[in-house]
C-alpha cells in the first residue's frame, strides 16, 4: 500500500527539493516504497451546510437514534455534479432558518426530556426551576464540542450559558432555557456550516493547512457521512492529526469500521443524482409496476450493490458497470420480472436477498441497467436515449452535454405510437435529422440507445410496437451490440476512472480540485488505476495524503488587515 | 438560481414594495409574513394567520368522474367537481392516492376516515392516532380562544377528530349552540381584548438576539464569498427575531371580524336536504368564527363514514345505492350514487362560498385557510380503499399553490396531510405509519 | 438452493414462459433436475366472482329492494298498515332502528315465537323470488345432459347447450346481483372479493404443459399461497409476483385438461377446494368442477370454474352479516335461502332427497406470477433470511 511508514520530516524535504528540482524529484530513498505524492498547493478552505443526512447522523450520534426530527430541511442545489460542491455555495434563508429553528427546538426538547437527559446532561440541576450556571456551562460545552466539532470559545460559551440563563429565568424551568439554548446551537451558523480553518503549517514554512478540527472534519464527514466522534476530536486536539501516526491511526481506526458505508452510501447518492428520487414518479397507467415502494427500493438495490462489490468484495469500481450480482426483494423482483419469494410474515418489511444473473443474461449490465438508472433517467411514460447517454456522460464521464436549444420540435420523439417509427431509434432518427441536433444526439444516443431493452421502469423488453429492438451502436471508437457490450465499454472507458477520481475528491473536499492540485490529482488517478481501482484505497489515498489538507493563501479579513 | 439568488431578488422586490408603503420597518421580511402581493403587511403590518379545517364526507365520489385529465394546471373542472366550478383556483385535486392496509383486516368504512385523517390504521378499532387536524391545532391553535371547533351536519356526534382514542373532539350538531358558543356572552371581541405576549415567544427572543452577537467573530474566520453567505445567515436570523418581535406585539387587528345574527336552530336529520341546510349556517358561522380569530382551526362532518344521508321519505340511504345500485353502462356510473355525490360537493361548494365571501384585504377568509377533503373510500360500490379522492381547498395564506392537479397514483393519502403540516410550519419531516408512512412532500403545491 | 421439481410434480414450480423460466431460474440458484422440462405458465387470481351475464330481458321483473323486502315481510307478519308506518317513519335504511330492526331480524316463527330468520330462514315465510327465465347464463354442462335437459341455459360465448347454472337463476333478478358483461357481480362477488384480496393469501394457478405454444395436453393447478396478493400503482392485482404454495393440501385441485387455440378446457371433472374467507366464503368446495381458462394476448388469464356447490354455502357467505348485510346487498336472505334450496340441483340428501348442492360457476382473473414451492426453498430462504439480517 502507499504512504505507509514514511517519515513525515522527509516527506517535506523532499517537497521543496520537487519544488526547485521537479525533474529529478524521485530520490532513491523514496522508490523503496509505493508511489509518492507529488506537491500540491492545495485549495481554499470550504465553508459547507450540512446535508440533511449529515444533520440526522448528527444528531443521531450526539442525542440517541430515537430522536425525532421534524421538518424540511432547505433545498440543496447541485454544482459540478454534486451536493456536496453546491454544499459549498449554498446559505440560508429566512424561510429556511425557520424551519431550521422549528427543527432544532424539536430536537433540543426531545434531549432534555426524561427519557433522553442522562445522555445529554453530565449534571443535574440544583433547581429545575432556577438556573444553574455551573450545570448548564459543563453540559453545555460538552454537547457544544460535538455540535460545532471543536471546543467552544469562551465567548462562545458564556454568551450561550447566559442565554440558558436569561430564558430559564423567563420560563421557571431549568431544562427548557436549557432546551433553548441548545436549540439555538442547532440552528447557528458554527453547527449548519461546517466551517475549515487554516494554519500556518510548522513542517512546511510559508504554507498553509487546515487545522486539526478541520481535518477531522474532513476525515469523518467523507468517511462517516457524520461529525468526529470523541476520539477523533482528541486527536485533533492533542495535535496527533497532524503526525502521520496519528492520522494514520485515525484513518485506519475509520476505514476498518462498518460505518465507512455509511460515507460510501452517501458519496454513491450524491454522485447517482439519487437526490432526484424525492421528487420522481411513473405513469401508473403505463408502468403499474412502479408504485412508490418500488421507487425506494431501486436506489436501495442499487445502493446496496455499490456497498457489496466495493466494500464487501473489495472489488474493482469499474466491475460496477459490468457486475451480475446485485440484490433483489419481491418488489424489485415483479419489476424485473425474476421470482424472489418473500421470506419473511406477512407484513413484515420485505426481504433483500443476493441475486446473481447468469452470464448470459442480458439484463447482467451492472448497476447501469438497476431501476435507479434506467427509470430515473426516463420520461415518466416513455424511454429517453437521450437522457440516459446525457446521464452517462454527464454523471460516470463527467463530461457536459449542452442543453437542446429552445426552439426544437419534439413531436415526432414523443410520440410513441407513431404507425411509422415504432422504436426509440427510428424516432430518434427522424428527429436528429435536423442539422441543429445531430451533433449532441451523436454524443448521447448510441449508449442509450443500447439501454432500450429496458422501459422507462426497468422491465425488461426485447420490442416495441413490435419491432424488435436495435441495440447496436458505438461510441469514441468502441462498437457495442447491447446492454452488455455497452456495460463493458464503460467499464474500459478512461473517462469513467477519471471522472471517479474527481468526483470523490471533490466529494471530500466540498470544491473541484484547483490549478495547483494537478499534479496531484494526477497522481491519485494513477495510484488508484495501479491499484487495481479499489475504491477503498482511493478513500485511503486521500485521507491519508498530505494534500487533502494543503490550504492555498487564505483570503480572511485577518490576512488582508496584514 | 440558486436559492441565495433567488431570496436576495425576492428582498429587493419587497424592499421596493415598501418604500413607498404606510410602516416603514428597518429590516426586512421573512418571506410567510407576506400573502402574494404584500399589501395587506403594508396595511396592517402583520399577515392575518394561516388556518385549517376538514370537511368529511362519507363514501367519497365515483372513480373516474372527479380527476382532471391533465397533471398541472387544471383547466376544466372534471363531472363530479363542476359544483365547485367557481373555486377552480383555489382547489388542488390529488388523484390516485390510496390507504395501505398492510397486514391489518379492512374495517369497511372506519379503516380508510381513519388512515385519511389520521395517516394510518391503528389497531384499536377507534383509532388510536391523533387526527390531523389536532395536530395542526397542538401548532396554531393553542393561543386562540377555541383550540379547534367541530360541527356535523347530520345530527350525529361524531367527528373525525382526536387526539387519541380516548380523546375525540365531539361535534356540535346545532347551529344555534354553536352560535352561542362562539358569539354569545362570553365572545371576544379580538380588537378590543388585552393582549399577554407568549413568555416562551419572549424566552425564544432572547436567546436568538444573544446569537446575533456572534456575527462578527465568525466573519473574521472567512473569506468574501464566504462572508456574504454568512451575511445571509445574519440576515435570516434577524427576520426570524422579526418575527418574534411580531409575535410579542398585539395582533394584527381584524378588520373583517363582524359579528353574524343569531342562527336558526337548524335540523340536524340525515335527511340530505336538511344536512345542506345546516351545513350552511355552520359555514356562515365558522367562517365568522375564523375571520374574528376565535380559533384556527375547523373540522366540518357533512356526513359521516359508511355515509347514512337520505332523501326524505325513502329509507334508503346514499350507503345502501352505493352498493345495491349496478353501474349504468351508458354513463359508466351509479346514478342513484352520483346524484348523491353531486349534492355532497354543492355542500361543499356552500361552505367553500361562506369562507371566500369575507373579505380581508385583498384576500378572503379561504385564501388564509387550507382545507382538507376526507371521506372513508375511494370507491364506495365496495369498501375500496384506493382511488381515495383527495382534495385540498384554499392556499393557507399563501403558503400553498392551488388550482393543481397532482396525479400521484398508489402513494398514500398521507402525503396530503403531511403537505398541509408542512404548509403550516409544523416541525414534521414525516407522517403516518406503516405503508402510510411518507415523506414525500408533494412539492407540487408548496408555494 | 432451489430446485426445479421433477416432472411428476410439474405444478410445483411455474414459470412464465420456458425462456423466462429457464433464465430466471439459473439467475436465483435453480438446479435443472428433469431431463424433460415442462413449460409452465403461472397466474396469481387477481378476481374470483360469481359468472353472470344479465341480459334486458332476461327476468319477469325485479326483485324489491330492501324497503320492499321489510314491508313485505312486516305485512306477512301480519301488522297492520299503521303499524307498518309507524315502524317504517324511524326506519333509517341501514340498522331499521331499535324496534323495526327487532322486528325484522326475528320475522321467523318457532312455535309462534319470533327467531332470528338468518339462523331459521325456513321458519321464515318464502317470500317467493323472481328467478331468471333468459335463455343465456355462463357456465358447463354439469350433468353431461344433453342440450334438452330441461332449465338449462345457453352459455353467451361457447353457445353451448345444456349449461348448468342455477345459482344465476336464483340471484339474477336482484338489483344488486344483476351484472351485464364486463361487469362483475357486486354482492356475494366483487364487494367481498375486493375487500379480502389484500389480507387473504393468494389464489394460484399453474398451467403446465409440453409446449403452451402449441396445442396439447396440459395440467392446470390451483394453489392457495402463503403470502396474499400484492398491489400494483393502479390499485390491481401486481404481476410478476413470487408466491409461495402452502403446502396444506386442503386447497390443492389438479385439472386434467387440454390446451386448443389458446384457450385450456378441463377434459375430466375433478372436485375443487379453495379456503377463502368467512367474509367472502369460507371456503369453496365444488362437486364435478370444470374449468376453461382463455389466455390472453397480454400475458392474463381470464375464465371460468364450475361445478356443484353446497347451497348452503353461498346463503352463509351473506347471511353471517344478518341485517346490515342484508340491507346493503339488498337481498331477502330468508328468500335467498329458499330459492336456492327450491333450485339446488344435485347431491339429494338419502333420507329427504332435497337436493344438497346447486349447480354455479364463477369468473377467474389472474395475471402473471411467479410460483415456487416451499420445501424447494428451505435452505435457500433461510440462508437469505441471514444475509438480509446480517445488513
Amino acid at each position: 500500500m502507499i504512504n505507509f511508514g514514511r517519515p513525515r520530516r522527509q516527506r517535506t524535504t523532499r517537497r521543496v527539493a520537487l519544488c526547485a528540482f521537479a525533474a529529478t524529484a524521485m530520490l532513491a530513498a523514496d522508490m523503496s516504497i509505493a508511489a509518492d505524492e507529488p506537491l500540491s498547493s492545495g485549495g481554499e478552505p470550504v465553508v459547507r451546510r450540512l446535508l440533511p443526512d449529515q444533520y440526522r447522523n448528527i444528531v443521531a450520534d450526539i442525542f440517541g437514534t430515537d430522536i425525532e426530527i421534524g421538518g424540511r430541511f432547505e433545498p440543496d442545489i447541485r454544482e459540478d455534479g454534486l451536493l456536496a460542491v453546491g454544499a459549498s455555495r449554498v446559505s440560508v434563508t429566512g424561510s429556511g432558518l425557520a424551519q431550521y429553528d422549528a427543527i432544532a427546538r424539536g430536537i433540543a426538547e426531545q434531549a432534555v426530556d426524561e427519557k433522553h437527559r442522562a445522555l445529554l446532561m453530565p449534571c443535574v440541576p440544583a433547581s429545575v426551576n432556577a438556573p444553574d450556571e455551573e450545570c448548564a456551562r459543563t453540559a453545555l460545552a460538552r454537547a457544544g464540542l460535538h455540535l460545532y466539532r471543536r471546543p467552544l470559545t469562551d465567548e462562545e460559551l458564556d454568551l450561550r450559558v447566559n442565554a440558558a440563563t436569561e430564558a430559564t429565568k423567563i420560563l421557571g424551568d431549568f431544562y427548557q432555557g436549557f432546551a433553548l439554548s441548545l436549540g439555538g446551537m442547532l440552528s447557528s451558523p458554527q453547527f449548519l456550516f461546517r466551517t475549515e480553518r487554516s494554519e500556518p503549517d510548522p513542517d512546511y514554512p510559508g504554507h498553509h493547512r487546515l487545522d486539526g478540527y478541520s481535518k477531522a472534519e474532513r476525515l469523518s464527514f467523507f468517511l462517516w457521512n457524520t461529525s468526529p466522534d470523541t476520539e477523533l476530536l482528541e486527536a485533533a486536539a492533542s495535535g496527533a492529526l497532524h503526525t502521520e501516526k496519528g492520522l494514520l491511526k485515525q484513518a485506519n481506526r475509520l476505514l476498518a469500521s462498518s460505518r465507512v458505508e455509511d460515507g460510501v452510501r452517501a458519496f454513491f447518492e450524491d454522485m447517482l443524482h439519487f437526490d432526484r428520487f424525492a421528487t420522481f414518479s411513473k405513469d401508473a397507467a403505463i408502468y403499474p409496476k412502479f408504485t412508490n415502494d418500488a421507487t425506494e427500493a431501486s436506489r436501495e438495490q442499487t445502493l446496496r450493490t455499490i456497498v457489496e462489490v466495493l466494500l464487501t468484495d473489495k472489488g474493482d469500481y469499474r466491475d460496477l458497470f459490468t457486475t451480475r450480482k446485485t440484490f433483489l426483494n419481491p418488489l424489485m423482483g415483479s419489476v424485473y420480472g425474476v421470482p424472489v419469494p418473500k421470506i419473511t410474515a406477512n407484513g413484515a418489511p420485505d426481504p433483500w436477498v443476493p441475486h446473481t444473473y447468469p452470464a448470459d443474461d442480458p439484463r447482467a449490465a451492472g448497476i447501469l441497467m438497476h431501476a435507479s438508472f434506467t427509470a430515473l433517467h426516463s420520461h415518466p411514460g416513455r424511454t429517453s436515449p437521450t437522457l440516459r447517454g446525457k446521464a452517462i456522460r454527464e454523471i460516470l464521464m463527467c463530461q457536459h452535454v449542452p442543453d437542446p436549444p429552445g426552439d426544437v420540435e419534439f413531436t415526432v420523439v414523443q410520440d410513441t405510437e407513431n404507425p411509422v417509427y415504432k422504436t426509440a431509434r427510428t424516432r430518434l432518427e427522424a428527429h436528429a435529422t435536423e442539422p441543429m441536433c445531430t451533433g449532441c444526439h451523436k454524443i448521447t444516443d448510441p449508449m442509450g440507445l443500447a439501454m432500450e431493452n429496458f422501459d422507462a421502469a426497468a422491465g425488461f423488453r426485447t420490442t416495441e410496437n413490435g419491432e424488435v429492438i436495435d441495440t447496436s451502436g458505438s461510441i469514441d471508437g468502441k462498437v457495442f451490440n447491447n446492454a452488455v457490450e455497452l456495460g463493458q465499454v464503460i467499464h474500459d472507458h478512461p473517462a469513467v476512472t477519471n471522472c471517479l477520481v474527481n468526483r470523490v475528491y471533490a466529494y471530500a473536499a466540498g470544491r473541484e480540485p484547483t490549478k495547483g492540485e494537478g499534479e496531484w490529482m494526477k497522481y491519485l488517478k494513477s495510484t488508484f488505476v495501479e491499484n487495481g481501482h479499489r475504491y477503498p484505497d482511493l478513500m485511503r489515498t486521500i485521507v491519508t495524503s498530505d494534500a487533502f489538507y494543503r490550504v492555498a493563501e487564505p483570503q480572511t479579513q485577518d490576512a488582508r488587515a496584514k | 438560481m440558486s436559492a441565495i439568488t433567488r431570496m436576495a431578488s425576492r428582498r429587493r422586490v419587497l424592499k421596493g414594495a415598501l418604500n413607498g408603503g404606510v410602516v416603514t420597518l428597518g429590516l426586512p421580511f421573512l418571506n410567510g409574513f407576506l400573502n402574494e402581493n404584500g399589501t395587506a403587511l403594508a396595511a396592517t403590518g402583520q399577515a392575518l394567520p394561516s388556518c385549517f379545517g376538514t370537511w368529511f364526507q362519507g363514501l367519497g365520489l365515483s372513480p373516474g368522474f372527479w380527476e382532471p385529465k391533465e397533471a398541472g394546471v387544471i383547466r376544466e373542472m372534471p363531472m363530479q367537481l363542476k359544483p365547485l366550478e367557481a373555486f377552480k383556483d383555489k382547489i388542488n385535486v390529488y388523484s390516485g392516492m390510496r390507504v395501505f392496509l398492510d397486514s391489518h383486516p379492512p374495517k369497511v368504512h372506519a379503516t380508510g376516515a381513519i388512515a385519511v385523517m389520521g395517516g394510518g390504521i391503528p389497531d384499536d378499532d377507534n383509532g388510536a392516532f391523533p387526527s390531523i387536524d389536532t395536530l395542526i391545532a397542538d401548532h396554531i391553535g393553542t393561543r386562540t380562544r377555541f383550540r379547534s371547533l367541530e360541527v356535523s351536519c347530520n345530527g350525529q356526534r361524531f367527528a373525525y377528530s382526536r387526539k387519541s382514542a380516548s380523546a375525540a373532539n365531539p361535534a356540535e350538531t346545532s347551529p344555534m349552540a354553536l352560535y352561542q358558543r362562539i358569539f354569545g356572552p362570553d365572545f371576544q371581541d379580538p380588537n378590543a381584548a388585552d393582549f399577554t405576549p407568549d413568555p416562551k415567544t419572549m424566552a425564544r427572543k432572547s436567546v436568538l438576539s444573544a446569537f446575533g452577537e456572534e456575527r462578527q467573530g465568525l466573519m473574521r474566520e472567512l473569506g468574501s464569498e464566504d462572508r456574504s453567505r454568512l451575511d445571509e445567515y445574519f440576515t435570516a436570523l434577524r427576520e426570524l427575531e422579526n418575527q418574534l418581535n411580531l409575535e410579542l406585539q398585539r395582533p394584527a387587528p381584524l378588520d373583517a371580524c363582524t359579528v353574524p345574527e343569531n342562527s336558526e336552530e337548524g335540523t340536524h336529520s340525515m335527511v340530505i336536504d336538511h344536512a345542506a341546510a345546516d351545513n350552511r349556517l355552520f359555514s356562515k358561522l365558522l367562517a365568522h368564527a375564523l375571520a374574528c380569530g376565535q380559533t384556527r382551526v375547523i373540522n366540518i362532518v357533512f356526513d359521516s363514514a359508511g355515509g347514512n344521508l337520505r332523501t326524505a321519505g325513502s329509507p334508503v340511504t346514499f350507503h345502501i345505492h352505493t352498493h345495491e345500485e349496478p353501474v349504468d353502462p351508458a354513463i359508466g356510473l351509479q346514478r342513484q350514487v352520483a346524484w348523491f355525490q353531486e349534492q355532497c360537493m354543492m355542500a361543499l361548494n356552500d361552505t367553500l362560498t361562506a369562507l371566500d365571501s369575507i373579505r380581508e384585504g385583498d384576500g378572503t377568509v379561504l385564501d388564509r385557510i387550507v382545507m382538507m377533503y376526507g371521506t372513508d373510500t375511494g370507491f364506495a360500490k365496495f369498501h375500496s380503499v384506493e382511488n381515495m379522492p383527495m382534495f385540498t381547498y384554499g392556499g393557507a395564506g399563501g403558503r400553498m399553490k392551488t388550482g393543481i392537479h397532482v396525479p400521484a397514483n398508489g402513494d398514500t393519502t398521507s402525503r396530503v396531510g403531511l403537505t398541509i403540516m408542512q404548509a403550516l410550519g409544523l416541525p414534521v419531516s414525516r407522517w403516518g405509519t406503516e405503508s402510510n408512512d411518507t415523506s414525500r412532500t408533494i412539492t407540487e403545491v408548496m408555494a | 438452493m432451489f430446485r426445479l421439481s421433477p416432472a411428476s410434480r410439474p405444478h410445483v414450480l411455474g414459470l412464465r414462459s420456458l425462456n423466462v423460466s429457464v433464465m430466471a431460474m439459473a439467475l436465483a440458484g435453480f438446479t435443472l433436475q428433469s431431463s424433460v422440462a415442462a413449460e409452465s405458465k403461472s397466474f396469481v387470481v387477481s378476481w374470483f366472482t360469481p359468472a353472470s351475464y344479465s341480459t334486458d330481458d332476461d327476468c319477469p321483473g325485479r326483485n324489491p329492494s330492501i324497503d320492499g323486502i321489510y314491508r313485505h315481510a312486516i305485512k306477512q307478519m301480519g301488522l297492520s298498515p299503521d303499524e307498518e308506518e309507524r315502524l317504517f317513519e324511524k326506519f333509517d335504511g341501514t340498522t331499521g332502528g331499535d324496534e323495526a330492526g327487532e322486528i325484522i331480524i326475528n320475522r321467523a316463527r318457532i312455535n309462534g315465537v319470533p327467531v332470528n330468520a338468518y339462523a331459521n330462514p325456513m321458519a321464515a315465510p318464502d317470500p317467493n323470488m323472481l328467478t331468471v327465465t333468459g335463455p343465456w347464463a355462463i357456465g358447463f354442462n354439469l350433468d353431461g345432459k344433453g342440450a334438452d335437459d330441461p332449465n338449462t341455459f345457453e352459455d353467451p360465448f361457447t353457445h353451448e347447450h345444456g349449461i348448468d347454472n342455477e345459482f344465476f337463476r336464483a340471484m339474477g333478478c336482484h338489483t344488486g346481483q344483476r351484472a351485464y358483461w364486463p361487469h362483475r357481480v357486486l354482492q356475494g362477488g366483487e364487494y367481498q372479493w375486493d375487500t379480502i384480496r389484500l389480507t387473504q393469501p393468494a389464489w394460484l394457478i399453474t398451467i403446465t404443459g409440453e409446449d403452451l405454444s402449441r396445442d396439447g395436453d396440459v395440467i392446470v393447478t390451483f394453489d392457495r399461497a402463503l403470502e396474499s396478493t400484492k398491489w400494483d400503482a393502479q390499485s390491481n392485482t401486481r404481476a410478476d409476483m413470487t408466491y409461495r404454495i402452502d403446502p396444506n393440501p386442503r386447497s390443492r385441485n389438479v385439472f386434467k385438461a387440454r390446451l386448443e387455440g389458446g384457450v385450456v378446457k378441463s377434459t375430466e371433472s375433478a372436485s375443487f377446494n379453495m379456503v377463502a374467507d368467512p367474509y367472502y366464503i369460507q371456503e369453496f368446495r365444488f362437486r364435478d368442477a370444470q374449468i376453461r381458462l382463455n389466455l390472453l394476448p397480454d400475458g392474463n388469464v381470464d375464465g371460468f370454474v364450475g361445478g356443484y356447490q353446497p347451497f348452503v354455502d353461498p346463503y352463509w357467505g351473506v347471511a353471517n352479516g344478518g341485517l346490515a348485510l342484508e340491507c346493503c346487498a339488498g337481498i331477502d336472505f330468508v328468500g335467498m335461502y329458499h330459492t336456492l334450496r327450491k333450485l339446488a340441483d344435485a347431491y339429494p340428501d338419502p333420507k329427504t332427497g332435497q337436493n344438497t348442492h346447486i349447480s354455479t360457476a364463477y369468473r377467474v382473473e389472474a395475471v402473471p406470477a411467479f410460483v415456487v414451492h416451499p420445501e424447494d426453498m428451505t435452505a435457500q430462504a433461510s440462508g437469505n433470511t441471514q444475509a438480509a439480517q446480517a445488513r
